[in-house]
């Protein structure tokens, strides 16, 4: 199941997510936007590990910020949780419609 | 007072215009050039997307081959941008990684380097302030818009800022939604949006912004701006970038 959302973080950017998933596990995840993160490189990173996540909140949340950590990353117009809601708003949506 | 080195305004296309910004961050970066300021237009006209945008999402890629509007992927992130041949000056700075005016905290030194365009609308009349996150308003609309990126040991800042607005033009190009593209909509960008030919009223020549851009960084930075060129190593290494990134699919398509 593919599933799709966007989010205008309100004083920030607009995050996109594109979400793979069975059986409430990401099997693949895009992030876009026009969202700021430093380094640039890291975004590949977080949506490697992502791979395989159960789909929850608070998991996502954990494995992106320990992606970001590693890395000393600094993100500018969205949030971990941010994403994270995204990610979860897309997985809602497309489960409310199937 | 320190020295910039300084690349008045030229015309290349999208693939090499970006290709020279990073190929002056390898220099800068390498201790091979001194801090650099760069005024450029593009040629064709261009839409560059955020480093993390899809292309296809953002951009009307039949529309823009239709049209000869080239396409590209920054390596800075932000948003979708229409540089309009006609219509825009874009600038670049490149700054050695712990320069003074690269401060560490990011929102900061967008801060401190957007002070260059709003000292240069002050030079032209107009009043304007810095925006966080990464613009530059004017009468509470937006005139310029500002990237960042630290690589190669360096701090590379690109932004727009707008001489003229073409919104049917910008609407064609960026992708949006046909059932969306309105009066109202329009209207909604112009409310959002302006230009200093707007802002001022009259026309504006490309070089009377230059000038006043060349002069708005010189104070806002307290540098001394130095014509300068770019180095033979400097273009051919951006010709390099050209072949190897921005003229390709695999790049600009990525997303």
């Amino acid at each position: 199941m593919i599933s799709y959302y966007a989010y205008k973080v309100k004083g920030g950017k607009l995050i996109k997510v594109k979400v793979e998933s069975k059986d409430g596990l990401i099997q693949a995840i895009t992030l876009l936007g026009d969202f700021f993160l430093h380094p640039e490189y890291v975004l590949e990173e977080i949506e490697a590990s992502l791979k395989g996540v159960h789909l929850s909140e608070a998991t996502i949340i954990n494995e992106m910020g320990k992606v970001m950590e590693r890395n000393q990353a600094t993100l500018i117009g969205a949030s971990v949780e941010d994403f994270a809601q995204a990610i979860m708003s897309a997985w809602m949506a497309s489960n409310r419609n199937s | 007072m320190e020295e910039f080195r300084f690349l008045d305004l030229e015309t290349k296309t999208a693939y090499m215009n970006m290709a020279v910004d990073e190929s002056i961050m390898l220099a800068v970066g390498g201790g091979f050039a001194p801090p650099t300021l760069r005024f450029y237009r593009w040629k064709p006209s261009a839409v560059s997307i955020g480093t993390f945008q899809g292309m296809s999402e953002e951009v009307d890629l039949d529309y823009c081959r239709r049209q000869g509007i080239d396409y590209i992927r920054r390596i800075t992130g932000g948003g979708a941008v229409y540089h309009d041949y006609e219509g825009e000056i874009t600038y670049s700075i490149i700054l050695p990684k712990g320069h003074r005016l690269a401060p560490d905290d990011i929102l900061e030194s967008y801060r401190v380097l957007c002070g260059g365009v709003v000292k240069a609308l002050e030079q032209l009349g107009i009043e304007a302030e810095f925006k966080p996150i990464n613009d530059v308003i004017a009468g509470g609309k937006k005139v310029s818009g500002n990237a960042q990126t630290r690589r190669h040991s360096c701090l590379l800042q690109h932004g727009t800022i707008l001489l003229d607005l073409d919104v049917e033009t910008m609407f064609s190009v960026l992708k949006v939604p046909q059932e969306k593209i309105s009066d109202k909509m329009i209207a909604d960008v112009k409310e959002r949006v302006t230009s200093i030919r707007e802002l001022l009223g009259r026309d504006v020549a490309f070089q009377e912004l230059g000038a006043a851009l060349e002069v708005g960084f010189g104070k806002a930075l307290a540098v001394k701006i130095v014509h300068g060129i770019m180095t033979s190593n400097e273009l051919q290494t951006a010709e390099r970038i050209v072949d190897e990134r921005y003229s390709r699919n695999e790049w600009n398509l990525k997303r």
